[in-house]
């Protein structure tokens, strides 16, 4: 079900009647919120549930066969030394037939055909297998494990609760798109009775209203103009390309960020807080600072569980290079099976090295102009510099082959960048945007007005409101459910 | 959790009423533009009409043929159904809407190009906009004309991205006659925006829905001619496999007997006086036209 479809506008209400109804029944709410999950992502395609199901019940069992291991009490060295290696045991086994799943369903014939390509005299017809992609697969496959490998850090206790546990993983509002959850922030709400609290449940409709916008108006808008220009390269000059690549980086970033706010918006009604997974982003100053804003359930994990385990940047120069490629490649690769997205990842990593080995990574932590409500020049020339060198890496990322990649940048980089471009009325909703992103920049989310004036405010919701329904463009599919 | 539920369902009962008033207006002045004859819809669904000439196709249709002097030579009473941006999908079932309501025709022209047997594009699809709840002209075009629940339901969300288009048609002042609008244009290549080659295609469904349809015209006693109007010549050079086209048509007419009348290497194809772009005549070129089709009509006893 999208959130941008009539279905949602019936579901949501009813949805949200009954959970607040069951509000003094823990146990059936959960049920209920399992329930609501499943029928919500079963609308797309109920056959794949069973794959929801599987992954949440692996790790769950996980959770509960280490708390048995760990329970077993320890006498002495060997008996420890026995139990941490099957903890260890079990925690890898569920990272094995997760990843496995995933592998299977989304780079199984990545793989067979890159495989094919090095070896042309296999018969990749014999190889490929006729396969759909599960919308979010890698987003509940990335949150179910890090409950396991939670539970293993001890980081979180075991949980008994399975109804709980199935509503943490399969929570409708983040279930196809993230932000990716952790189990030490979700499943404890769980846990616990949820409250209803007005201002919350308010700001949720205006974080979802902001949502709305970004995604309808702004990346639907985008996506004309990008698919006209992508569809046929070679007919535009370098300077219309630079444009598309410009207008790509706002229909990726409004699509994406628009998803997670109506879904972190989603789940303030039902008293649930999510993890920020966009902090503005574009204002970053440089590519470290973009990462920390961009997509930060995803970076964070990563750094969590992968690059620190790798020792992170406390190890030697040359471990610190091969823990950026890792990281990045890896990231480049979660995003889908194609040499663009390893490409793109190796890109940034590139972008990234030159910071992390000045130890200049963290130079920028605090918001752009804080207390300000102008940059510096300098800050401004930082900001526009670094989303440049982002929108080129969307070049990469959007590109459906490496041949293509080099056929736009060649273009770009040509005589024909001096060219009149053609332009898009986009424009107009992405300035708006990044005004209001620009003023709320230090707020929880980029919508959270604090104007005093009634009229004022329900002005401005019935302006954006308007401006949805009648300049919204008609892509109604999110990128990054084919993540 | 009261007061969220009061607040929020008089925000959205608000919100549905200032959308749903703009909407009912648009909406109402749509079925009176006078852009493609709009108001056709209605008059055909009031049953007052009765004519023994009908024309249907696309815009070339509905800017080719003058009832006026149609009606004059061939002392009839015809009504241009062309629709502008339609093809022979939305043709047919204009034509079975119109039978329904009002007594058949003797006559039906049926103008076509290397086009008519695509489905029909999107373009001035606001005229159905007035009929969402008529449910013979809703579930009949939905499908056709991409039109979801929510175009249907939510207010003023049907004209988003179509704004622009809605306002222009809306300014076109009331020059139609009987269907018929003449362009006093003159020939600019811009007008038109035809590419190096014009790819001729077929769409099967399209295919089996007039395949449908003569058959019921010969059940109901109903003569069809059909006419590919003229076409200027430059174009005509860029259709690909112009050949496949003719023979489609030729198998198609042989099979139900049906005569064609081939205008594209008539004289009026040579000269750009007569088209205001590649594929459309202006006003001039549609009379002349109109005028030789008349003729040769009433000469093959078409009267």
């Amino acid at each position: 079900m999208l959130f941008n479809s009539i279905e949602f506008l019936v579901f949501l209400p009813i949805a949200f009647a009954f959970y607040w109804l069951l509000k003094d029944r823990l146990k059936l709410q959960n049920a209920f919120v399992v329930i609501s999950s499943y029928f919500f992502y079963g609308w797309w395609d109920w056959r794949f549930l069973i794959l929801i199901a599987f992954t949440s019940a692996c790790s769950y069992a996980s959770g509960l066969l280490i708390e048995k291991v760990r329970t077993k009490e320890n006498h002495n060295e060997n008996e420890d030394i026995y139990c941490k290696r099957w903890t260890r045991r079990i925690t890898a086994i569920n990272i094995v037939i997760n990843l496995l799943i995933l592998g299977v369903f989304k780079y199984y014939n990545f793989f067979v055909e890159s495989i094919v390509a090095l070896f042309p005299t296999l018969n990749a017809d014999r190889l490929l297998i006729n396969i759909i992609l599960p919308v979010g697969i890698s987003f509940y496959t990335f949150q179910a494990l890090s409950y396991s490998i939670d539970v293993y850090r001890r980081k979180i206790e075991p949980n008994n609760d399975i109804i709980a546990f199935f509503a943490f993983v399969s929570f409708f509002p983040q279930l196809v798109a993230g932000p990716i959850e952790r189990a030490t922030n979700l499943l404890p709400q769980f846990q616990q009775k949820r409250t209803f609290d007005y201002a919350t449940a308010v700001d949720g409709c205006r974080q979802m209203l902001w949502g709305f916008f970004k995604k309808m108006v702004v990346a639907d808008n985008c996506a004309v103009f990008v698919d006209q220009v992508w569809s046929d390269i070679p007919s535009f000059n370098g300077s219309t390309l630079l444009v598309a690549a410009i207008l790509f980086s706002f229909q990726i970033y409004c699509d994406f960020s628009g998803y997670s706010d109506i879904a972190i918006g989603c789940a303030k009604l039902f008293g649930i807080k999510l993890k920020r997974n966009f902090n503005v982003p574009y204002f970053s100053r440089d590519i470290a600072e973009f990462w920390r804003r961009w997509h930060i359930s995803l970076t964070t994990w990563f750094r969590d569980y992968i690059y620190i385990p790798l020792g992170g940047s406390r190890v030697s120069k040359a471990k610190i290079i091969r823990n950026t490629f890792i990281i990045f490649l890896v990231s480049g690769f979660w995003h889908g099976a194609n040499w663009t997205f390893i490409v793109w990842g190796a890109f940034h990593a590139i972008l990234f090295l030159p910071l992390i080995l000045r130890g200049k990574n963290r130079k920028y932590t605090d918001i752009v102009a804080m207390n300000r409500k102008m940059p510096t020049f300098k800050e401004l020339l930082q900001m526009s510099f670094t989303f440049l060198l982002a929108a080129l890496g969307w070049i990469i990322f959007r590109s459906d082959n490496i041949s293509q990649t080099i056929l736009i940048f060649s273009s770009i980089f040509s005589s024909s960048l001096f060219q009149v471009p053609l332009l898009s009325k986009s424009f107009i909703f992405i300035i708006v945007m990044l005004v209001v992103e620009w003023i709320n920049r230090d707020k929880d989310h980029p919508f959270q007005i604090t104007i005093k004036s009634k009229l004022l405010r329900y002005v401005i919701y019935y302006a954006i409101m308007l401006t949805i329904v009648l300049f919204s463009g008609n892509q109604e599919t999110f990128i990054y459910f084919q993540f | 959790m009261k007061r969220f539920i009061i607040h929020s369902s008089f925000f959205f009962i608000v919100s549905f009423v200032l959308a749903l008033i703009p909407d009912i207006i648009i909406t109402n002045k749509i079925k009176h533009f006078a852009y493609n004859d709009y108001s056709v819809w209605d008059k055909i669904l009031s049953g007052k009409m009765d004519n023994d000439l009908l024309i249907i196709g696309s815009s070339r249709a509905f800017h080719h043929y003058n009832p006026i002097i149609l009606d004059s030579i061939l002392n009839t009473n015809c009504y241009n159904l062309g629709r502008d941006g339609k093809n022979l999908d939305i043709s047919i079932f204009i034509y079975n809407l119109y039978i329904k309501h009002n007594p058949k025709p003797k006559t039906i022209l049926c103008d076509i190009f290397y086009g008519s047997m695509n489905k029909s594009n999107l373009y001035a699809r606001e005229q159905f906009y007035p009929y969402l709840f008529n449910k013979e002209i809703y579930n009949n075009i939905k499908e056709n004309q991409q039109l979801s629940m929510i175009d249907k339901y939510v207010p003023l969300i049907k004209y988003r991205g179509i704004l622009k288009d809605v306002i222009k048609h809306s300014l076109i002042k009331d020059t139609t006659y009987k269907g018929y609008y003449g362009c006093d244009i003159s020939y600019n290549k811009n007008n038109e925006d035809i590419p190096n080659t014009i790819p001729y295609a077929h769409d099967p469904t399209v295919f089996k829905m007039i395949e449908k349809w003569l058959q019921q015209c010969q059940e109901d006693s109903v003569n069809v001619i059909f006419i590919h109007s003229p076409i200027y010549i430059e174009a005509t050079n860029k259709i690909e496999d112009t050949a496949a086209m003719w023979t489609m048509y030729r198998n198609i007419a042989n099979k139900y007997k049906i005569p064609i009348l081939d205008y594209t290497r008539d004289s009026i194809c040579f000269d750009t006086n007569y088209f205001y772009g590649a594929l459309h005549l202006n006003r001039k070129g549609s009379e002349l036209f109109t005028q030789r089709l008349a003729y040769e009509l009433e000469s093959l006893g078409y009267k």
